[in-house]
């Protein structure tokens, strides 16, 4: 098919949901009080993007978001590269991530929050946790993926280590590197919100709660479809920045 | 081996030992030759004797246990790029550079300008007839194209010396009999010495003046045979009975001391 085609099916796809939507509530179909008509939402969304409090929770969202990525990635990207190129720390250190991997980190909230309190350093911690893994077991895999060949044929050209990492090492691995870092920040935005919505005095996932505990349905539903769009659009241009640094890769695997 | 030119290359007594805590491996033993300025030696050996080991030796990868490889009478302990270009079976390009790029790269590594590895890349290409596939990328290119691509960026530094290991060993039969005459082409327009690994019998004796035969457990040099076969080559002088006789010659040096295969015969080739 193609790709202009595909691409008027899911917005069509997206128009029906609406539009069946605004007729089931229109037609009487759906308890207003439950799912309001998409034209209350549409309102409530804009009222919220004008309400310095939505705005003021949202920041802190924002940069625990944030703060745990800058923090959690770049020491996942230092783990997995060492365990990648040592074989011995690799080999006893990855079964145990994939395991971590495995585990559900929600069951570990309640004691989060029993070691480091409410606040600002457990939801960022919590979010750390999500980023960690997903990126070091990526990075991990990407370094094993570098040629031996390669490399070993650059020190014949008298390479230096650095021209080594930065010719070789890094193009290789950057398709499965980004992979990793798009899905960390996806998991970090998971382990944010849910920590939030767990425990926490301010954030957006303490609204999501608070607003569907006491029927404010219309602006559940505005910060539910504003945090989906934004979480789209975040994977999306990680996406096109995966799919641009491994082009390379996509057209060798397609021929 | 009787041309009496300098000697570029020498091994003596070369000797790897692998694990030499448990249960050493010996990898090579006793390994000794001499190669002379501008000729092509091939060498040949079984699967797993060690020749992709010497290899890596003799172009300064992989430190020996003991002994040692001179080239110019100077011993090798690290790569020595201005000297020794490598060439592997796979064709090793950078999948994410264009060809003309991946030629640069060992121009690029040893700091030349951006003007003159354009155009050292562009001769490069020319001789090796690929012109026009400049701006490909690799996976555009066929099997022989690339390790046309990969002699090609071996040569852009213009070393002495080239040490190929089975270059042409992932290729089909036609392809590689082509690569043979495209490579000795080069070698007579460019005078390089060539080092040549195959683990065929026919392509070392085809290519080389001097075949060293190579055998397993631990590898060490069986026999040097002088080709002693006229040049230019051409493919009927694989039918002559001179061609076969020595041939026979390299295949009894390597099943001799192997009771599995001297008991096969010659369906092993």
């Amino acid at each position: 098919m193609k790709k202009s085609l595909i691409l008027a099916c899911q917005i069509a796809f997206v128009a029906l949901v609406i539009g069946l939507w605004s007729l089931g509530s229109w037609i009487g179909a759906f308890d207003p009080s439950i799912l309001p008509p998409p034209a209350k939402v549409a309102m409530a969304l804009q009222a919220l993007l004008r309400n310095s409090d939505f705005l003021g929770d949202s920041l802190d969202t924002i940069t625990r978001v944030i703060v745990a990525f800058a923090i959690g990635a770049p020491i996942a990207l230092a783990a997995g590269v060492v365990m990648g190129e040592n074989i011995s720390v690799g080999r006893s250190l990855s079964p145990v991530f994939n395991l971590v991997l495995s585990v559900p980190q929600s069951i570990f909230l309640p004691l989060f929050v029993l070691i480091f309190g409410l606040g600002f350093t457990e939801k960022v911690i919590f979010g750390i946790t999500h980023v960690f893994f997903v990126v070091a077991v990526n990075a991990m895999a990407a370094v094993r993926q570098v040629p031996h060949g390669q490399v070993m044929l650059a020190r014949s050209f008298g390479a230096s280590r650095f021209r080594i990492y930065r010719s070789i090492y890094l193009p290789a691995m950057a398709p499965q590197v980004v992979t990793g870092l798009r899905l960390g920040i996806i998991f970090d935005i998971i382990g944010i919100l849910l920590a939030e919505m767990y425990a926490s005095r301010s954030g957006l996932g303490v609204l999501l709660l608070r607003w569907g505990e006491s029927y404010a349905v219309d602006k559940l539903m505005a910060a539910t479809v504003l945090i989906s769009v934004a979480t789209i659009v975040i994977n999306e241009s990680m996406r096109t920045w995966e799919v641009h640094v491994g082009r390379w890769r996509e057209a060798v695997e397609s021929r | 081996m009787t041309s009496g030119r300098p000697v570029v290359i020498e091994t003596r007594a070369l000797r790897k030992v692998y694990g030499i805590d448990r249960a050493p491996i010996v990898a090579l033993q006793d390994i000794s030759f001499a190669v002379e300025e501008g000729s092509f030696v091939s060498l040949v050996g079984p699967s797993g004797c060690g020749k992709s080991t010497l290899l890596q030796i003799m172009a300064g990868l992989v430190p020996s246990t003991s002994g040692e490889v001179l080239v110019d009478g100077v011993a090798v302990r690290q790569p020595a790029p201005e000297k020794i270009s490598l060439m592997f079976q796979d064709a090793t390009l950078l999948p994410w550079k264009r060809i003309s790029e991946n030629i640069e790269f060992p121009l690029e590594i040893r700091g030349m300008d951006r003007d003159e590895r354009r155009h050292r890349a562009a001769a490069m290409l020319a001789l090796v007839g690929l012109s026009e596939f400049a701006e490909r990328y690799p996976h555009e290119l066929s099997g022989g194209m690339r390790q046309r691509v990969s002699i090609a960026r071996a040569l852009a530094p213009d070393p002495r010396i080239l040490l190929m290991d089975e270059p042409f060993g992932a290729l089909d039969e036609q392809t590689r009999i082509k690569m043979g005459y495209e490579l000795l082409r080069v070698w007579e327009k460019t005078g390089k010495t060539i080092f040549f690994i195959t683990h065929s019998l026919t392509e070392a004796l085809f290519l080389a003046d001097t075949v060293l035969v190579m055998s397993h457990r631990p590898g060490r040099i069986v026999g040097t045979i002088d080709a002693g076969l006229p040049r230019p080559r051409t493919y009927e002088i694989i039918g002559t009975p001179e061609f076969g006789a020595t041939r026979n010659r390299i295949w009894s040096l390597i099943s001799q001391d192997d009771r599995d295969l001297s008991s096969e015969g010659m369906a092993g080739l």
